[in-house]
């Protein structure tokens, strides 16, 4: 029975890439997440940029004026620099809540899943009140009184991610501790704990995996408004869009503001792009 | 049949949804005549003046903030007015003189002056209005430049008995007040009547013709809610927090203003040109930044002023607590002021190294930048044990401006070995922190401040904003020190003894620096082309001569 539970999951895997790398839209889109995220690790090493640098004997801020590709800021700093630095916070923080979210949420979903009961209404009503909350309400609050750095944002946006993936796994738990397989391995007298990892888990994580990247997107998003709030991290895309709120840098400073909006767009259309790929890959019956 | 009749209803609704719209105009909308079509007659043009923030209140006894200065300073008189130079005009007073020993100032009010009501101003008027502000029966805020007076507590300008206030009505058109010490003159005339408007005692009998008590005064809503001034303006009607429409006074005894109508409307700072482009504000109540004012540099349809004067100061405020004395002159040493002026203010001003006027006499501006200077003092306060090579001056700043800035004096400050942390945050919840700031040994958010606002030409104020109200402003000065020259800068009789403090409080100031003054900065305003002649720069005089701004066809 195991083995042929391995052998559909190998040959399921199998058809996933198969499909996936023959998805166009979500190769470009890996293909640019790629890129960019090789080029804002190592351009600035290679390059020696600091985002914090001010060029004080710059001639004029301007792209032609400063002999920087991207010109200067108000504050005479390099916008390609801080745009490469930009792209090292948001990602970091897309990427790292993503990953805080899943690491809360699924053992929650699992445990709530497969106990049922009273531990499944807690911990289920637990998660329906952090979903409750205006999320950028409560990050505003929160920052307010924690700071911003990448660890804390990191952090906050993950943790209020996890009730949505434990509401995903929980709902495929519930279904799959009932099949025979599992009723099998408690005959056996396998632990709750090794059932829930070994048997159950990776039967429900497909889901959970499917929305990966919309959620790394989402947490490059929140990021992003929070800095263009101007509470988030200096050195960010969200910061840089922040100053357009000025009518004369917006009008008259477009290379200060237009670099960071144009990466932070194709790199929530890129992720969402490999987030539909991934999706469609997983169950082609989605596909439209 | 009922096919038709819902396509009718919804006709109809749309009819009604477009008529209410229309119907839902603004004050501003509704009375806007922008365009001069009011029959070609200036007196019934509506002038529309725009505020950055709304007035607090129309009783004199509590005007605080510039906003509710620029209304009340239309509604009611006061004895003189200062110009964008600070020049000392006329208004309600034509003439005055001081007595020989300083201790005595006579006005001779103008005779024309009436209240909106039509009864003749009088030298009661005033007497009753000095006592009244001075009284010991009732706490306010505003005490209107009483604590000069004899018979006055001059710490906090209440009457030390029961109608002390030597104040006095030689006859219906001559005011008397006796000083209670001999005041630099200048200084009082420029400062001192500055928050001083008159009231009307006949509004303030009682029935039988006897004066309400203090309290009665203060408590009289009938009368502040629709005041009754003496000023260029009267009172006509208000919608709170949004706008407030007065009528020119004809009569008034300076002259009749040019239009007929002035609407002061709080209005968004950050579309204020917008807002006059379209034809919805005519003057602004506020600087502009330079950055926005210099883009419609050459728009027609927007007349952009520049301050010829500057008078915006930036001052970078320390925590004098935290802040050990040669890391602050080692910052006011080591910043390269000129290059700050240049290219975050686009080199519109002076560099400043005093928190006194640069053109005001005696002022010596030191040229003091000097980084090799500034990096041995830092070298020295670490080598005292005051400061560490880890230490940082935290810096709060509230806007993009202050944030520019304070990048630019991280990187000069860090060729001398001083790092800076900068953070963005309300004013008052920087000061706040600094003001609790237990000093060294506890734990602290912000060590300095960059901080902006308009300095005044005459001392008085800026070493009282420095020195008085030091440690309420976060910057725990060692105010003993300060306290003689302040006093002495009040009582100086002269032009040379004048001169004299000033050099001394540089020369206190330049040892100390309990706070780093960065630049000094021109202003832009703007009005629209329908007005001129308007005293743009006049927020801070808390006076605006709108019987002088002319209409324009």
């Amino acid at each position: 029975m195991k083995k042929q539970q391995q052998s559909a999951l190998a040959a399921g895997k199998k058809g996933f890439w198969y499909r996936l790398l023959r998805d166009p839209k979500a190769m470009a889109g890996l293909i640019f997440l790629v890129v960019e995220i090789v080029l804002v690790i190592i351009l600035p090493l290679v390059q020696g940029l600091d985002p914090d640098v001010v060029y004080a004997d710059a001639l004029g801020k301007s792209p032609q004026e400063s002999g920087h590709l991207l010109g200067l800021t108000d504050a005479y700093q390099d916008v390609y620099a801080r745009l490469l630095y930009g792209g090292r916070v948001s990602l970091t923080i897309g990427i790292g809540s993503t990953l805080i979210g899943i690491i809360i949420g699924v053992p929650v979903g699992l445990i709530a899943g497969y106990y049922g009961g009273k531990v499944d209404a807690i911990l289920m009503r637990l998660a329906e009140i952090f979903l409750s909350f205006p999320s950028l309400v409560l990050m505003l609050v929160m920052v307010a009184i924690f700071g911003a750095n990448i660890g804390i944002l990191c952090f906050l946006l993950g943790f209020l991610g996890w009730p949505s993936a434990a509401k995903l796994i929980e709902s495929n738990v519930r279904s799959v501790a009932k099949k025979e397989y599992v009723e099998a391995a408690r005959v056996l007298g396998k632990s709750n704990l090794r059932i829930v990892f070994e048997d159950i888990m990776p039967n429900v994580l497909a889901p959970v995996l499917v929305t990966i990247p919309f959620r790394v997107s989402a947490g490059v998003l929140s990021e992003a408004s929070l800095s263009f709030l101007g509470v988030g991290i200096e050195n960010s895309w969200g910061k840089s869009i922040n100053y357009a709120l000025s009518s004369f840098v917006m009008q008259k400073e477009p290379w200060i503001w237009v670099p960071a909006s144009v990466l932070l767009v194709a790199t929530i259309v890129a992720i969402n792009l490999l987030g539909e790929g991934i999706r469609d890959a997983f169950d082609p019956k989605m596909r439209r | 049949m009922f096919k038709h009749a819902k396509k009718l209803s919804a006709l109809a609704l749309s009819m009604a949804l477009a008529l209410s719209l229309a119907a839902c105009s603004t004050p501003a909308e509704q009375n806007q005549g922008g365009n001069g079509d009011d029959n070609g007659s200036t007196a019934a043009q509506t002038i529309i003046f725009g505020l950055s923030k709304t007035w607090e209140t129309l009783k004199t006894t509590e005007f605080i903030n510039g906003a509710t200065h620029q209304v009340g300073s239309q509604i009611f008189d006061k004895l003189i007015y200062l110009d964008e130079s600070n020049t000392v005009h006329p208004r309600g007073a034509d003439s005055w003189e001081w007595s020989e020993d300083g201790m005595t100032l006579t006005f001779h009010l103008n005779q024309n002056a009436t209240w909106h009501d039509g009864e003749k101003v009088t030298a009661e008027d005033y007497v009753f209005s000095y006592k009244f502000y001075a009284t010991n029966e009732v706490q306010f805020q505003n005490r209107a430049g009483t604590k000069y007076l004899a018979g006055v507590d001059p710490s906090t300008g209440i009457e030390t008995g029961t109608d002390t206030a030597e104040v006095v009505a030689v006859d219906d058109y001559t005011l008397e007040l006796h000083m209670n010490a001999p005041y630099n003159q200048t200084s009082y005339m420029a400062s001192a009547l500055n928050s001083f408007y008159v009231l009307p005692e006949h509004c303030f009998l009682k029935d039988d013709g006897t004066l309400m008590s203090d309290q009665e005064i203060y408590d009289n809503a009938e009368y502040w809610n629709a005041p009754i001034g003496s000023g260029p303006c009267s009172y006509v009607s208000e919608v709170a927090d949004s706008s407030i429409t007065l009528q020119a006074d004809p009569d008034y005894h300076l002259g009749a203003p040019a239009f007929g109508t002035l609407i002061m409307q709080v209005i968004d700072t950050s579309t204020a040109v917008d807002k006059i482009l379209s034809g919805d504000v005519d003057i602004l109540g506020f600087n502009l930044s330079t950055e926005v004012a210099e883009q419609y540099l050459d728009n027609d349809k927007v007349i952009i002023s520049k301050e010829t004067d500057p008078s915006t100061q930036v001052n970078l405020c320390f925590n004098n607590k935290r802040v050990p004395t040669k890391i602050r002159q080692a910052v006011d040493r080591g910043i390269n002021k000129q290059d700050i002026l240049d290219k975050i203010y686009s080199g519109n001003g002076v560099v400043n190294n005093s928190i006194i006027y640069p053109t005001y006499p005696g002022y010596e501006n030191m040229d003091i930048y000097n980084p090799e200077e500034a990096a041995a003092l830092v070298q020295e306060a670490i080598a005292e044990g005051d400061w560490s090579a880890d230490s940082k001056l935290i810096i709060g700043v509230v806007n993009t401006t202050g944030e520019n800035a304070a990048i630019l004096i991280k990187s000069q400050l860090a060729e001398i070995g001083i790092q800076v942390e900068i953070k963005q945050d309300e004013m008052a919840t920087i000061q706040q922190a600094m003001i609790t700031d237990l000093g060294e040994g506890s734990d602290y958010q912000y060590s300095a401040a960059i901080w902006t606002l308009g300095a005044t030409y005459i001392p008085s104020k800026m070493l009282g904003v420095f020195a008085l109200y030091s440690d309420s402003l976060f910057l725990h000065n060692e105010t003993e020190e300060i306290y003689p020259i302040y006093e002495a800068y009040l009582t100086a009789q002269t032009a040379e003894a004048d001169a004299a403090v000033i050099a001394d409080f540089q020369a206190w100031e330049h040892e100390n620096v309990p706070q780093c003054t960065v630049v000094q900065y021109g202003a832009y305003s703007a009005t629209s082309p329908l007005v001129s002649n308007v005293d743009l720069f006049n927020t801070s005089n808390f006076n605006h001569a709108s019987w002088l701004w002319t209409i324009n066809d």
